[in-house]
């Protein structure tokens, strides 16, 4: 999981870097690589995201685990969350577990996870990436009838495409 | 269709969730994924391929 959301992250500090080189460079001339970069950069993308929105039993993706979360909420307790952060020559940490655990963690429960928590994050995972999902469930995993515009790419606009 | 802002909205957002949780159960913040990403990826291994891809894409661009 860590691998894969590392990897979103760094193609997309690629994608970035390549947009800069891209606008200093206006005078480029048209090619099809530019479709094929920008395809295969949006597919990849895509991909990745469902992989991680994605929650069914087989799945290692961020989605299960808060899914997981959400129905075994007692795994994660206020002890082990303090314990790990403890320092005995710095009281201060302790007070900051504390104090994170409550704000973050603890909810309407106190003393291990709130299962609300993760299950809303979970929630807003579903809805944030449901475009991206349905798109990549319809036009990049399948061929779906419905029809589908291509792509929009506001940020590469300094050249043409074939 | 999304476009390619959707992508990185969605982007954006599974890696704040997944830093909140990674850190609730490792404490090892030293390995969060960092957001803006630049220099924060730079204690992670890229491998040639990726270097050879950007050496690549400069070459062609210029």
């Amino acid at each position: 999981m860590k691998s894969d959301i590392l990897g979103m992250h760094l193609r997309r500090d690629t994608w970035e870097l390549v947009r800069e080189i891209l606008h200093g460079n206006p005078g480029l001339p048209d090619s099809y690589w530019w479709l094929f970069m920008v395809q295969t950069y949006v597919e990849s993308q895509a991909a990745a995201v469902r992989r991680q929105v994605y929650a069914d039993a087989d799945a290692r993706s961020l989605g299960r685990l808060l899914k997981e979360l959400s129905t075994t909420p007692r795994v994660m307790t206020r002890e082990h969350y303090i314990s790990i952060r403890r320092d005995p020559d710095d009281s201060w940490k302790g007070r900051d577990a504390h104090r994170s655990w409550n704000t973050d963690f603890a909810g309407d429960c106190g003393d291990h996870l709130d299962p609300a928590i993760p299950a809303a994050d979970f929630d807003d995972l579903q809805r944030d990436s449901a475009k991206v999902v349905t798109w990549v469930d319809r036009h990049v995993a399948h061929n779906d009838r419905r029809p589908s515009r291509p792509t929009r790419c506001r940020p590469l606009t300094t050249f043409t495409t074939p | 269709v999304p476009t390619v802002d959707d992508i990185h909205d969605a982007v954006t957002h599974i890696g704040t969730v997944y830093n909140r949780y990674y850190a609730m159960l490792t404490n090892a913040t030293s390995s969060r994924i960092g957001l803006p990403t630049r220099q924060l990826f730079e204690p992670i291994p890229l491998g040639a391929e990726l270097a050879g891809g950007r050496g690549a894409t400069l070459r062609l661009a210029q």
